[in-house]
């Protein structure tokens, strides 16, 4: 009975966080400074290098001139629009639909994200618990100070510094791309393992740069864990110091954590732009960031939404999953 | 438990990896497969399908150029005239309103129809009926097909000047026969059919193969496959250092040294003038800068070689015209030829005192008003450092305060046209003479806080509007070159904007499989793969190396 309550009352205060999502989605992009006509000026430029005739540039204005008009019909179209799936046509890619563009990005961000999310989290905790079990070991005395260096490090710095190492003067990994183009597509033997060549660089600077914070967090939370009493009750109970450790203290260490991890997995639809831009990986973070630059509402809007509504999910299902973690939220809920 | 096999997972994969590894393949193909690849460096890191060329999309398929072409170019070796390419050559009438277009009659589209005058009219009607599609922005009024290969165009007032506009790469040639049975607004023309040198072979996100034609109108290209790769900065340099790359374009800051002295005789990194320049930006409708005499004290103290120096490219100081002197020499005042403004701070001293102004503690007086300008940038570009040098300069040898005012693009672009700055830091060029200077007319004026399209400085001159309006109703090439040495002095004398330093195009070639390049000392057509023609004139002249 009271986890039906405490359920019912998660989900709407989800439902109410995506209505507010949608509304400060659709009106966010029409607060930024600027309009999409003078970043297509600005696109068209570079792309050829010379300035844009005067005649070009008053037929851009007429065509994107005035974002500011009409914004409660705008919010009504939009709505309409989302209530039928649709995410709408991207303005720099005209005339190609929103969707497209997504699901043409979407499975790479989900693979090499996704997957470095998960490794991450799980070399760091696996790590945190080893430091934290045994705090001061020699173990612990070297790991954990490199660890908080090598979360210092700037992600750029580490990615470039790998492509150039491995890429360039070892060449054991490619410098761009995400596989092989002269290999046709498909789930061949030859092109899945161009897929692997190409993401193992980009997927190891992530994991590198990323399983400190967590090795950290989950130290420290082990670290003070270790001197609860129903550790030191399972120890007395003659137990295996691992079962102790993995068992008692790393399962209730990691709560706190594990939101973290929800989070995280929440984020991995928004992609990994550095990654991206570095290795030149297809992905999600370079159409969003693409679309903020040139003002594209349409494209902004689709990939906000979606990593709005992937963050709400996940952070529901860690909602879900602590009420079987950890019972005290089912006794006080 | 499950994490630690992962960890073993991972290592594993490494390893493999490094071994066995597809090897890393050179891009030019062996034997009968004759390949270039092109790098672009400024699409993202994946392409999208989509090949509806005349749409308003600033990000369509790369290189759609190479497919579809325009009617004429426009000569950069040459002082920016505009040549023929589809067109075979036309002629003014009716006081430079009506324009007569003669058509090749070789051209053919890829699917095998000719190209005759019904596609030139549809393509050319295409921004004026449909003016919610087209951003070309033309300024014709009417297109008429006279016969099957001469085409006739009418516009409002003498159009000498704008001529250029039917070399513009949003208005190409496009075949009637396909278009005009498709649903533009949603169709994105996966399978081009146009008049240009390559079909599309295979298009990956991550890798454009475009094929040859056998029967392309301007001769036989010498490979038989163009590939466009995505790829970024760092990347692209360790690509063309390894040779996986033919060919870029991406400026490289120390180019010289970390590419060219690797290999000079394959490493070429070569920088064309775009007929443009950097330069400071004076809005001339506000004081101080309504002065001629603030603005000459402003323009003498700029340290140009100390930003040339910064960004790594000596030599490049720009004139005081803004005319750059690869493309114009013919067309530059003798008296400005490698002129460049040195940093003369009593020239600059005595202007001040000439019109009656004082520096007092950072500002400039006159008449008991203070002024303390700022100066407008796009910290987009990187520029706050360049702007840096000027303030400086400016501090040091008259003592003026100028404040750092950097926006990002969006900001910098609506404080310009609004007119809400002092000096700006911003781009200034053009096609032609004309094409350079037409922003100073009056025709573009607007008042501060109403959005301009060109004129952002608010130049108000009769003078120049006299000259320009005399460019617009002539075409004959003398008397357009007497026109420009005035217009030059009218820049160098009142200083509407004071130009820095000459913008280029940055070209990186590898030469290990292709050469016969054009050279900055020696072109016909510059090498920049986004401007159609040239860079189909580029590809039939190269050759296979060693053969």
């Amino acid at each position: 009975m009271v986890r039906w309550a405490f359920l019912a009352r998660r989900l709407g205060f989800y439902l109410a966080a995506a209505a507010a999502a949608i509304v400060l989605n659709f009106l966010l992009p029409r607060l930024m400074p600027g309009d999409p006509s003078s970043a297509i000026v600005e696109e068209l430029e570079r792309v050829s290098g010379q300035q844009v005739p005067a005649e070009t540039l008053m037929s851009i204005r007429a065509i994107f001139g005035n974002p500011h008009a009409n914004l409660l019909q705008q919010f009504g179209d939009y709505v309409r629009q989302l209530a039928h799936g649709d995410l709408g046509v991207s303005v720099v890619n005209f005339p190609v639909p929103v969707a497209d563009l997504v699901s043409q990005a979407m499975p790479w961000t989900l693979l090499l994200v996704g997957a470095t999310t998960v490794t991450a989290f799980a070399i760091g905790t696996l790590l945190g618990v080893v430091a934290g079990w045994k705090a001061g070991s020699r173990f612990d005395a070297i790991l954990t100070p490199f660890t908080t260096f090598l979360s210092s490090v700037p992600y750029f710095w580490v990615a470039l510094l790998a492509l150039w190492v491995f890429g360039f003067v070892l060449g054991w990994t490619p410098l761009s791309g995400g596989y092989d183009a002269d290999l046709p597509q498909g789930f061949t033997f030859a092109y899945v393992l161009s897929v692997l060549h190409h993401g193992i660089l980009p997927a190891a600077t992530i994991v590198f740069s990323a399983f400190g914070g967590w090795l950290l967090g989950m130290r420290n939370m082990t670290v003070t864990t270790v001197r609860e009493d129903y550790v030191l009750l399972a120890q007395a109970k003659g137990l295996s110091p691992g079962r102790v450790m993995l068992r008692y203290a790393a399962r209730n260490a990691m709560l706190p954590s594990f939101t973290g991890f929800a989070m995280a997995l929440g984020h991995v639809v928004g992609g990994a732009l550095l990654t991206e831009i570095v290795f030149s990986y297809p992905g999600i973070g370079y159409l969003m960031y693409e679309a903020l630059q040139k003002r594209d509402y349409p494209m902004m809007q689709g990939v906000f939404l979606l990593i709005t509504l992937t963050v709400l999910l996940a952070n529901l299902i860690a909602d879900l999953m602590y009420v079987l973690l950890d019972p005290r939220i089912r006794a006080r809920g | 438990m499950r994490s630690r096999r992962q960890v073993l997972l991972v290592l594993g994969a490494v390893v493999l990896a490094g071994c066995s590894g597809p090897a890393v393949k050179p891009a030019g193909g062996g034997g009968a497969e004759a390949s270039i690849t092109y790098a672009k460096t400024d699409g993202g890191t994946t392409f999208v399908r989509n090949y509806n060329v005349m749409g308003p999309a600033t990000d369509k398929a790369p290189n759609a150029e190479l497919v579809y072409e325009p009617l004429m170019r426009v000569d950069y070796a040459n002082g920016g005239v505009v040549k023929p390419w589809l067109a075979q050559s036309w002629a003014f009438s009716d006081q430079g309103k009506l324009l007569t277009i003669k058509l090749r009659t070789d051209a053919t589209w890829s699917d095998g129809k000719k190209f005759t005058a019904d596609d030139a009219v549809y393509s050319l009607r295409l921004p004026i009926d449909k003016p919610d599609f087209s951003i070309a922005g033309v300024t014709y009024k009417s297109v008429a097909k006279v016969d099957d290969s001469t085409v006739k165009v009418t516009f409002p007032e003498p159009s000498y000047a704008t001529l250029n506009q039917f070399a513009n790469i949003l208005l190409p040639m496009v075949p009637k026969h396909i278009w005009s049975t498709q649903n533009l607004n949603t169709w994105t023309n996966p399978d081009p059919v146009g008049t240009g040198p390559f079909t599309v072979k295979e298009f990956k996100p991550q890798q454009i193969t475009l094929a040859a034609r056998s029967d392309y109108w301007g001769g036989k290209l010498p490979m038989t496959t163009f590939k466009i790769v995505p790829t970024a900065g760092d990347a692209l340099k360790a690509q063309l250092l390894k040779g996986e790359l033919d060919w870029a374009s991406a400026s490289w800051a120390n180019g010289e040294k970390e590419y060219v002295a690797k290999d000079p005789d394959k490493h070429l990194y070569q920088l064309y003038s775009n007929g443009g320049a950097m330069s400071v930006l004076f809005n001339t409708a506000k004081a101080p800068f309504d002065d001629v005499h603030v603005r000459r004290a402003l323009a003498l103290t700029v340290d140009r070689t100390a930003v040339v120096t910064t960004l790594q490219r000596p030599g490049t100081e720009a004139g005081p015209t803004g005319l750059s002197e690869q493309l114009f020499s013919d067309w530059l005042d003798p008296a400005y030829k490698g002129k460049v403004q040195k940093v003369d701070a009593d020239a600059a001293k005595a202007e001040l005192a000439k019109g009656g102004w004082t520096v007092d503690n950072g500002a400039l007086v006159k008449d008991g008003k203070r002024y303390t300008p700022s100066i407008l940038f796009n910290a987009d570009w990187g520029w706050g450092s360049y702007a840096d040098i000027l303030i400086n300069s400016w501090k040091q040898t008259l003592g003026l305060t100028v404040k750092s005012a950097g926006q990002p693009s969006a900001g910098y672009y609506d404080k310009q046209n609004l007119g809400q700055f002092d000096v700006a830091a911003a781009s200034t060029g053009g096609a032609s003479v004309y094409g350079v200077y037409r922003f100073l007319s009056s025709q573009y004026l607007t008042p501060i806080g109403k959005s301009a399209t060109l004129n952002q400085g608010r130049w108000n001159d009769p003078e120049s509007d006299k000259l320009i309006a005399a460019m617009q109703r002539t075409e004959d090439v003398e008397e357009l070159k007497a026109l420009g040495k005035q217009l030059q002095k009218i820049v160098v004398d009142k200083v509407p904007f004071s130009p820095i330093y000459n913008n280029f195009y940055f070209i990186d070639i590898n030469s290990t499989r292709w050469t016969g390049w054009p050279t900055p000392e020696k072109f016909e057509s510059i090498p920049f793969a986004g401007m159609g023609p040239d860079t189909i004139m580029t590809l039939l002249k190269l050759q296979r190396r060693g053969n």
